[in-house]
């Protein structure tokens, strides 16, 4: 398996509406964020709302522009392209979105919405894109005797698969996902991520989804980085994420999970407050205000100093405690 | 009897197009002091029956073709707009969804507290604004004082969903509706919401109706358990033991659909295959027969009769399982083999 998507100290910072009587600023919404995806691999990323999570997945997009870093698709580096350099990475790169009412144009029939990509991006012939349509619609769990409807007779979780449909006809390498199964209920979310699965393994996909929910994550994902405050604080394959979380963070998020089968038996150890503005992220490691482990570590490093890089394997994260000294969490 | 009790409620939704029958037979009790859980998809009537129990349905389009909910031995269905204005804030209180939109924006959170107080209660602005602040302290407030001359917007998410769970708990209400609080939060911050609403549970021992899509959350703060579908309840019991063992194929369908932290993933997740009907006409027979797996002749005709069950031989049988289904023996059997029902006799509610 080779790189597909090498993001390499990324940083996107927007500048904040004036306020009366308040000083000019920057919201740094992602702030120096490296992730790294393959061929056909699926990566979650997490992270509590105003982490960067969707920022990220807008400037894949190319929706906003990166401020600094490198962002390279296949070795080609897609930072300072104008939209006409752009042009051929946007068939290579998809993006389903959260809200299945708001991403689709009400005055579309299906199959329009499935053949416009194809028309744009000038992939086959006339007649060959309606077969193409029809047989992603048939792939995606749809009768294609539907493809004359328009959206609104389709339910939420109908919507999710013609959005899905509509970012695979243009054969992407990537597909992002930007809480694709948030707005759906649990039945209809099955759904929807065991046809995620079956699209990665027929089509070789790979996937960077965005979700709050890390249940869900680890239902879909290899690999997971988890962001805080527009800084990805560890990154692990699955099972040594939600088996063993290395970074305070880590462990408090999965401890926040409610679950029907612990809720009896021991209270989550639970994290105080909410995450700062990220106009003014707090000095050393982000975290620090909030940790649980910070009385761990001497002369207060956590508040003064960056937290190293550490790695243990396929695992890295970053954390002034130095690892085995930390309480099970 | 029950310090809640709804009985047999029924409402229709009639708009010029079509009639949607919106909640059919909904029965339950809450005792005082304790929290029950409302949970189902989206459209099964849950937010329905919790503006129902606030009078807040409007008409037309709602039509209550008969039904009761009585709070402590008042019917608010029978009641009339100025006896419920009365009624609403003061004895049943609402924890919305969204905190955002549910505070005026123009408006300090003192101004909003203190009106519930100087309306309800007749206060004078000094005493209104002393009771708020203890309000907002009690929710977790260290700056209590300070957070009065706050905007709305001033607030994060958390902290508004705090202050509005101060502002309905600001007359003692004896019923708490909370619909869906915490769907808006972090994963982090509804953790700590649900732990408020366990601490001031325990303080204040009101009843309190949990409305919610998400199993897990109900898992954390709820005694018992009613699952909704198609407008009906179709399983109610307490907390631990649903989650032990589902009767209904649809509450069993829901937690083997929910991705959880703690099962083999390599399977994949078992959805329930179609989607929840849209209630268009009421069904002779039961509402998810169309989806589901266990589904035989009686199912597609008549009504399943929402029974109370026990246990062969063990003393769950006296926690009031109801389901209304009539394969629960089967739904039971693929789940645990050992496991012995009966149909319990005894008329009526909960068991003493």
């Amino acid at each position: 398996m080779s790189a597909l998507l090498e993001i390499r100290d990324l940083a996107v910072h927007f500048p904040r509406p004036r306020r009366w009587r308040e000083p000019p600023a920057v919201v740094r919404a992602v702030d120096g964020v490296d992730l790294d995806l393959r061929r056909g691999e699926s990566l979650g990323l997490v992270g509590e709302s105003g982490s960067g999570k969707s920022t990220i997945a807008r400037t894949l997009v190319g929706l906003q522009r990166a401020t600094a870093g490198s962002i390279r698709l296949d070795g080609s580096e897609l930072t300072g392209l104008d939209a006409r350099g752009w042009f051929p990475f946007r068939r290579r790169v998809q993006m389903v979105f959260q809200d299945p009412y708001g991403s689709l144009d009400p005055r579309q029939t299906v199959l329009s919405i499935l053949t416009e990509p194809m028309e744009i991006h000038a992939l086959r012939k006339p007649r060959e894109r309606r077969l193409h349509a029809l047989e992603l619609l048939e792939a995606v769990g749809l009768n294609p005797h539907y493809a004359n409807r328009y959206p609104h007779e389709f339910s939420g979780g109908q919507r999710q698969r013609i959005a899905i449909a509509r970012a695979l006809t243009v054969h992407p390498e990537l597909v992002i996902c930007d809480e694709p199964v948030s707005a759906l209920d649990v039945s209809v979310q099955a759904q929807v991520l065991n046809l995620l699965r079956e699209l990665q393994e027929r089509y070789d996909i790979a996937y960077l989804f965005i979700s709050h929910d890390l249940a869900v994550v680890r239902s879909l994902c290899q690999r997971v980085s988890v962001l805080y405050l527009g800084r990805v604080v560890e990154s692990a394959p699955r099972d040594e994420i939600f088996e063993a979380p290395r970074h305070p963070y880590t462990q408090a998020l999965i401890a926040a999970v409610p679950d029907p089968t612990r809720a009896a038996a021991h209270p989550p150890v639970l994290l105080e407050g909410e995450p700062p503005s990220p106009t003014r992220p707090p000095p050393g490691c982000r975290f620090h205000p909030r940790c649980p482990a910070r009385a761990l570590v001497p002369d207060d490093r956590c508040a003064r100093e960056e937290p190293p890089l550490r790695t243990d394997g396929a695992a890295r994260w970053t954390c002034h405690l130095e690892p085995g000294s930390a309480p099970e969490a | 009897m029950a310090l809640v009790e709804v009985r047999n409620l029924w409402v229709d939704f009639e708009t010029p197009e079509a009639t949607v029958h919106a909640l059919d037979e909904v029965t339950f009790s809450i005792e005082r002091g304790r929290t029950l859980g409302l949970v189902g998809e989206s459209g099964c009537g849950k937010s329905v029956t919790a503006r129902a129990m606030l009078g807040l349905l409007r008409s037309p389009p709602a039509v209550v073709r008969t039904g009761q909910v009585v709070v402590d031995g008042r019917d608010l269905m029978a009641m009339g707009e100025a006896e419920l204005r009365g009624v609403r804030g003061r004895e049943v209180a609402l924890v919305p969804q969204d905190p955002t939109t549910a505070f005026h924006p123009l408006l300090t959170v003192g101004r909003q507290l203190t009106e519930v107080l100087e309306v309800h209660e007749g206060l004078r602005r000094r005493a209104a604004d002393d009771r708020a602040a203890a309000a907002l302290a009690e929710v977790g407030f260290g700056d209590a004082r300070d957070v009065l001359h706050r905007y709305p917007h001033e607030l994060s998410g958390g902290m508004r969903q705090r202050a509005m769970i101060a502002m309905a708990l600001l007359c003692r209400p004896k019923l708490l509706i909370a619909d869906e609080p915490t769907t808006a939060l972090d994963v982090t911050l509804q953790a700590q919401i649900l732990r408020l609403f366990r601490e001031l549970q325990d303080r204040h021992g009101s009843a309190v109706l949990f409305v919610t899509h998400d199993l897990g959350v109900a898992a954390e703060v709820c005694d018992d358990v009613a699952v909704m579908y198609a407008g009906r309840i179709v399983e109610s019991a307490p907390t631990r033991e649903l989650f032990a063992l589902a009767l209904h194929p649809f509450t069993r369908g829901l937690l083997r659909a929910r991705p959880r932290l703690d099962a083999p993933v390599d399977q994949g997740l078992a959805p329930i295959p179609g989607r929840h009907p849209e209630l268009l006409e009421r069904p002779p027979g039961c509402p998810f027969v169309e989806r589901c797996e266990f589904a035989l002749g009686p199912c597609h005709d008549q009504r399943p009769p929402f029974e109370l069950w026990s246990l062969a031989g063990t003393a769950r049988a006296l926690h009031g399982r109801r389901v209304a289904c009539f394969e629960a023996r089967q739904v039971a059997a693929a789940q645990d083999p050992a496991v012995e029902l009966r149909p319990q006799s005894a008329p009526g509610g909960r068991p003493a």
